[in-house]
């Protein structure tokens, strides 16, 4: 399976339908119950997510475009992002920040099969994906006394046993993609200190310095580290996905004053300064200085961008940076490809096929703000 | 179905109507954006446990807390730290006991009135760091600490020129170090000449916190073309205030903000786990004794602001019961530190002292829960399970 092939690449893990039967999707298809059978069946692809489940506890879910449900699973807190091997057919979901757990399950039957713990003085921040083969699993993970951000390494094959871990090259290390060359790591540092000690609060907000870096994902050397010019570096940047000309689009979260109106949207590209988009004001109001997702197309042609705070989704041409579609979704997250669309989840509980005139679906618990297309 | 199961729009019984109402006030809220304005107004109708308020209701209650808090809270930061300033001129012209005396019983004064407001962390604050540059902390790391005895011990000139020390780092301009000047190891030399460059050090830094009040006192003066406008006339094409809600959102916002914040860096990182496991000197103006005046000036504040908004007006008639329900948290709040006695340094340490503000903190994950889960929702200011800060 050529996962990371230029053309199907849009972000880590995702891959279509048609590709994910060939793989692990047979034997994905074969375990579902009759009913999330018939579901999987019906849908273009499937999706993992964390979510906050009816009976109040905290899981992850495994879903199809249509809101229906595959699996799911209780995690012990909060989760975060969700990554998957299509190789051994196994899920990741990780602990969002500063939580200590992540948990390797099985999403057709939503079995855990494995809790990874991170390490003593690291808490996962939240998101990771798997090497091409299968073999590695990485982590971004957060050094809290010396407030550092890294990527640590997991080998899939020794029980996820932690072999190692690179310095991120910053702070607040947020989400990690692997490149399409399927060698170098894509690492959005938010830039923002935090410490467990006091919960989620924001600790150096005068001189945060947010970066996109570029590691080589073997030896973990510094391939590139862009920043952000300084009067926007409090327009902390966690979250990525790259487009079919391998520019790593980003959203950034504004910490300054509100009067501000900064750019909230650009792209990198390792060697050359960060490239911000320009929206026209109303565009850029409906964003409220908070992009919480970043999703790229299956062909990489579109980024979709989301702002939960802003109940807004909109569609970028990735060639001209223009924006071609708004839409309003209260609390409106998640974004992962889907067809030739995007599908997007919201904490209220909705899914939401954008571009079609489907009525969403609204699902019976809240979705956190990342789905992942299996 | 199962409670697991995803609820489709073919899975909605008609016999439900609650749910019913949940789905078409979902529906509303996702037409393209320039159909936004009627659907709207027809989601907030449709949902009975949310508040029928209107917006001139809603921006009464923006209009009460800049008017009766904001304001007011910015005009005492300004007297206050002229106080402190001309305390430390006398201090820096006359070295002596009773002029440090007069210059810290300012500076405590100062800490109560930034206490008051410091949970306003929106408008004219954030701009230029000044919220920061008044008040850093935690100095996690105490790089900051550092820097301020550099300055001490190295004799900086600079620090004592008002323009270059709002250049500096921001750990070294405010109430951080100032306390540090009039608290910290060597200040005693402020009684005589000795201490003369740490004097005129200090004398720049409450000349700094003055300019810095002053600015955001003038932000929120102006009524046109400043942040009270854009709060109390939200327009669509402003980023941060497009509705009344925005607005009304953001006044409610700082007790939640308030309450995370007394919960997550004033109590627990000093408290710990227990006696043994305590920090004492984790705790903000430990040196100067002042944790507890400012803890309570917190409490204050934020009493104040319940009182002087008027937010619990908004209500839903059948959940005013909310107002009585956290006034009594305020009052427990007040009542349980009227038993506690300074200095806190000692309170955390202690087996039997710490039963207080162990109280204190359950009060305060009360009234943050009363605020986040409650009153927000019931306003329909829910930010919901993703909107939540940074992941």
């Amino acid at each position: 399976m050529r996962l990371f092939d230029k053309n199907t690449m849009v972000k880590s893990g995702a891959i279509d339908r048609r590709s994910f039967m060939l793989g692990a999707g047979a034997a994905f298809a074969a375990g579902l119950s009759p009913r999330a059978a018939a579901a999987f069946d019906r849908a273009d692809a499937l999706f993992g997510a964390s979510c906050l489940r009816p009976d109040g506890r905290f899981g992850c879910a495994v879903f199809t475009d249509r809101g229906e449900l595959v699996s799911s699973l209780a995690l012990p807190d909060r989760g975060h992002d969700v990554a998957f091997d299509p190789r051994s057919g196994r899920a990741v979901v990780f602990a969002r920040r500063p939580r200590t757990f992540a948990i390797v399950f099985d999403p057709v039957s939503g079995e855990t099969i494995r809790t990874l713990t991170s390490p003593e003085g690291r808490h996962y921040f939240g998101h990771g994906f798997f090497s091409p083969d299968g073999r590695l699993m990485y982590a971004t993970e957060h050094d809290f006394d010396a407030a550092r951000g890294l990527v640590a390494v997991y080998d899939v094959e020794a029980g996820y046993t932690r072999i190692g871990e690179f310095d991120a090259h910053g702070m607040d290390t947020h989400e990690a993609l692997l490149m399409p060359d399927g060698e170098t790591i894509v690492i959005a540092n938010g830039g923002i200190e935090t410490h467990p000690d006091y919960g989620r609060q924001m600790l150096n907000i005068p001189t945060m310095e947010p970066s996109i870096v570029f590691l080589d994902r073997k030896t973990g050397d510094l391939i590139d580290k862009q920043l952000l010019p300084k009067a926007l570096h409090k327009l902390s940047l966690h979250h990525i996905a790259i487009d079919a000309q391998n520019r790593v689009w980003f959203g950034g979260q504004y910490q300054g004053a509100a009067s501000d109106t900064p750019p909230l949207v650009g792209y990198a590209r390792a060697g050359e300064p960060l490239t911000l988009s320009e929206f026209r004001p109303a565009e850029l109001a409906s964003l409220s200085n908070y992009i919480g997702s970043v999703a790229a197309s299956r062909d990489g042609e579109r980024i979709a961008v989301s702002s939960p705070v802003g109940g807004t989704l909109m569609i970028i041409e990735a060639k001209t940076g223009n924006v071609l579609k708004r839409f309003a979704l209260k609390d409106g997250c998640g974004l992962a490809p889907d067809g030739p669309d995007f599908l997007a989840t919201s904490g209220k509980g909705a899914v939401l096929r954008l571009e079609e005139d489907d009525a969403p679906t609204l699902a019976d618990l809240e979705w956190d703000n990342h789905i992942l297309a299996l | 179905m199962s409670r697991t199961s995803f609820a489709t729009r073919a899975a909605y019984p008609a016999h439900l109507p609650g749910r019913r109402a949940i789905f078409g006030a979902f529906l509303a809220g996702l037409l393209l954006l320039p159909a936004l304005t009627g659907p709207a107004a027809a989601q907030e109708a449709s949902q009975p446990d949310v508040t029928s308020a209107t917006r001139e209701q809603k921006l009464d209650v923006v209009w009460n807390a800049i008017d009766g808090y904001i304001r007011p809270g910015y005009a005492n930061v300004v007297d206050a730290a002229e106080e402190a300033s001309g305390a430390m001129d006398d201090l820096c012209r006359l070295p002596a006991g009773e002029n440090l005396e007069d210059a810290r019983e300012a500076f405590g004064q100062l800490v109560n009135a930034w206490s008051h407001v410091e949970f306003v962390q929106f408008g004219p604050v954030m701009e230029d760091n000044r919220g920061s540059r008044i008040l850093f902390f935690p100095d996690r790391r105490g790089i900051g600490l550092k820097q301020v005895q550099a300055i001490i011990s190295g004799k900086d000139e600079s620090a004592t020129l008002p323009k270059d020390l709002a250049a500096k780092s921001v750990a070294v301009q405010g109430l951080g170090a100032l306390e540090y000047v009039l608290y910290g190891k060597g200040a005693d030399s402020l009684k005589t000449k000795d201490g003369n460059f740490r004097c005129r050090y200090g004398q720049a830094i409450a000349g700094n916190v003055l300019s810095l009040a002053t600015a955001i006192q003038n932000g929120w003066a102006k009524d046109i073309g400043g942040i009270a406008e854009r709060m109390t006339d939200p327009k669509a094409t402003d980023p941060a205030y497009r509705s009344a809600d925005d607005s009304l959102k953001e006044i409610v916002g700082i007790f939640i903000t308030g309450f995370e914040a007394i919960r997550d860096l004033r109590l627990k990182p000093a408290m710990g786990e227990s006696e043994k496991s305590a920090k004492p000197k984790l705790l903000l103006f430990y040196r100067a004794n002042l944790a507890l005046v400012a803890l309570r000036a917190d409490f204050n504040g934020l009493k104040d602001l319940f009182t002087a908004s008027n937010v619990a007006s908004l209500l839903p008639e059948a959940h005013a019961y909310l107002k009585d329900s956290i006034q009594f948290e305020f009052e427990n709040a007040e009542l349980t530190f009227q038993k506690i006695s300074p200095p806190l340094t000692k309170v955390v340490t202690s087996t039997e002292d710490r039963q207080s503000l162990t109280y204190l903190q359950i009060v305060v994950d009360s009234l943050q829960t009363q605020f986040a889960n409650q009153l927000s929702p019931l306003l329909g200011l829910s930010s919901g399970f993703s909107a939540l800060d940074g992941d």
